[in-house]
């Protein structure tokens, strides 16, 4: 089997080519880059604690050359890696650090906190690195751990092992062929998010060059790269795509004219910013991809360019359908698969992209497994997305929020998130977000309202709502925020939101 | 138009897309260390300087402009 190790290998023995990363300073590619490599390998080797297991790797470096080539180096060595942010506060790295306790951390020379079994930069291009060996990697090895945050806020190290991460790259071979000319892509993205994975995945898949932006959110320092460099390939989160869209339609001389190709990844977005990225780029393929970190970055895609008339009259973005290699169930509350029929129910996944698990946490992992119903006697099991779902009659997926944000108010089930939906499609509405309160026992829907400039017309985005949403799904009270405040994943921080209702 | 005045409107523009007091603008307002600072707010930012002083910004300049001290050293720089 062709694991991430094996396309690299094959790229880089290609003649004339190879694989190539660059930053806002530097590129390095080929020859280069494996001597790169082999000084990460060395180091790994003389800091492994125990010769017969594979050893964790955590890259707590800047945005730069020498985090991806870490990462690709880990792999050489037969060991996994832990994406760490070097913005991190303290508290989060420690809590991570103690979580996967690695066998070495590549840190920058000036990283200011003190961490056990960390070797800086320089020493790593200091070292000399002859007779260097590389281990290999079994599709059951770990290839990565990436943290989320979890609803306790303790966080959660998926563990996603190279048959997944193989799968996946497979997929976006066959997925993409028709862009395996693209020659650029940039990682826009945190490089603690799996968007980064999926940027390597098509790198590894294509061997297209790879350039990593300096700053997720610099917008002008992303752009300028996409022009200086020709980027063609640019997947990101909504907010940072339609931030770029927009400095693309607002800025004189302004053009995105080098984009062939983007992906929307990890959040729900607009009609608009489908609408947008048409007129700015009409030859743009654009692609809504969806997964949990957990199935490995995607498990379901839909190009959007091409169905703009279908999604206005749906009124929602589809997640399309699963990959080739990914089965699903779609399971309603009595616990029938309801895909076919077309009902609503929680999206559940299985396929060899599934995660190995949670690391040191059975409980959560078992928890967020459900025994494939349509197959009793094979007690087989599936991974519950939490993500309400429906397969339509246009033959592709919808969702409809998240399952654990079901509520019961005045005896009907109610969405906080349908709420948001449609309050986000009224115009001058910048973001906005939904959440039940109980207010003596009793559940309230509480809309919280940004708008596109300033305060906002509350008696209007009533006078709308009640057109389109029954009695009981009008929120009892609107509060119009002048900032929507975000968490660490770039989503809207509910907990936020309360904290600010109780004061 | 003098530096203060100059320093006043960065200070205007900057209240205004940050949605901030006008007093709340100073040497630590900044990309990823002030909140409302975020993507969006940056390209607000440089397309309302652009307009309040009637420039175009290079985009190796628009690229530093992630502070207000790097914003009113910037338009110290513009001739008048």
């Amino acid at each position: 089997m062709k694991l991430a190790i094996d396309y690299f290998n094959e790229i880089q023995s290609e003649q004339n080519f190879g694989f190539s990363i660059s930053d806002g300073a530097q590129t390095i590619q080929k020859e280069e880059l494996n001597k790169l490599i082999d000084q990460y390998v060395s180091i790994i080797h003389s800091k492994r604690q125990n010769d017969q297991v594979q050893c964790g790797v955590a890259i707590c470096l800047r945005r730069s050359i020498y985090y991806i080539a870490a990462m690709i180096a880990s792999w050489k060595a037969g060991a996994y890696f832990i994406p760490l942010n070097i913005r991190w506060p303290e508290e989060k790295i420690n809590d991570v650090l103690a979580s996967c306790k690695p066998d070495v951390i590549f840190i920058e020379d000036d990283f200011e906190y003190d961490l056990e079994n960390s070797v800086s930069i320089s020493d790593v291009l200091n070292k000399q690195s002859t007779d260097v060996f590389y281990l290999d990697n079994k599709p059951s090895d770990l290839a990565y751990i990436i943290y989320t945050s979890g609803s306790t806020g303790k966080p959660k190290g998926v563990m996603i092992n190279h048959l997944a991460y193989a799968s996946y790259i497979d997929w976006t071979k066959r997925y993409f062929s028709r862009y395996a000319n693209n020659k650029k892509l940039v990682i826009s993205a945190e490089l603690t998010f799996d968007i980064t994975m999926g940027d390597l995945a098509f790198a590894l898949a294509f061997g297209t060059e790879v350039h990593v932006a300096p700053d997720p959110r610099n917008i002008v320092s992303l752009y300028k790269m996409i022009k200086e460099r020709n980027i063609d390939t640019f997947y990101s989160v909504p907010t940072t795509i339609n931030a770029i869209y927009r400095f693309a339609e607002r800025k004189k001389g302004a053009d995105l004219s080098t984009i062939k190709l983007v992906l929307s990844g990890g959040d729900v977005f607009s009609i608009d910013l489908v609408k947008t990225i048409k007129n700015v780029t009409p030859d743009v393929h654009f692609y809504n991809v969806y997964g949990p970190t957990e199935m490995t970055i995607n498990c379901f895609a839909a190009r959007l360019d091409n169905q703009i008339e279908n999604i206005s009259n749906k009124g929602r973005i589809p997640i399309g359908n699963n990959f080739d290699i990914i089965d699903y169930a779609i399971i309603n509350e009595e616990g029938v698969d309801v895909a076919r029929r077309g009902d609503k129910g929680k999206l559940c996944v299985l396929g060899p992209q599934t995660m190995l698990g949670y690391l040191n946490d059975l409980e959560t992992t078992r928890k967020s497994f459900v025994p494939d119903i349509r197959y009793p006697e094979f007690n087989r099991y599936m991974y519950n997305t939490n993500d309400i779902a429906m397969l339509d009659d246009d033959g592709q997926v919808y969702l409809f929020g998240r399952a654990d944000h079901l509520v019961k108010i005045k005896g009907y089930r109610i969405h906080p998130d349908e709420v948001t939906r449609v309050v986000r499609e009224i115009k001058n509405v910048y973001e906005a977000t939904t959440i039940a309160v109980d207010i003596d026992k009793q559940l309230e829907l509480y809309l919280f309202v940004q708008g596109k400039t300033g305060s906002i017309d509350i008696e209007n985005i009533q006078e709308q709502m009640k057109t389109r949403l029954p009695d009981y799904m009008i929120p009892s009270k609107i509060i119009n925020v002048q900032k929507m405040p975000y968490n660490d994943a770039g989503k809207i921080d509910k907990i936020k939101l309360r904290e600010y209702l109780d004061e | 138009m003098n530096k203060l005045e100059k320093e006043n409107q960065v200070k205007k523009v900057l209240s205004e897309v940050l949605e901030k007091n006008i007093n709340e603008i100073n040497e630590d307002v900044a990309l990823n260390t002030t909140y409302e600072w975020d993507s969006q707010a940056m390209v607000s930012i440089i397309v309302a300087l652009e307009e309040e002083f009637d420039i175009d910004i290079e985009l190796e300049d628009a690229e530093k402009l992630t502070s207000y001290k790097a914003i009113v050293e910037y338009i110290s720089t513009l001739t008048n």
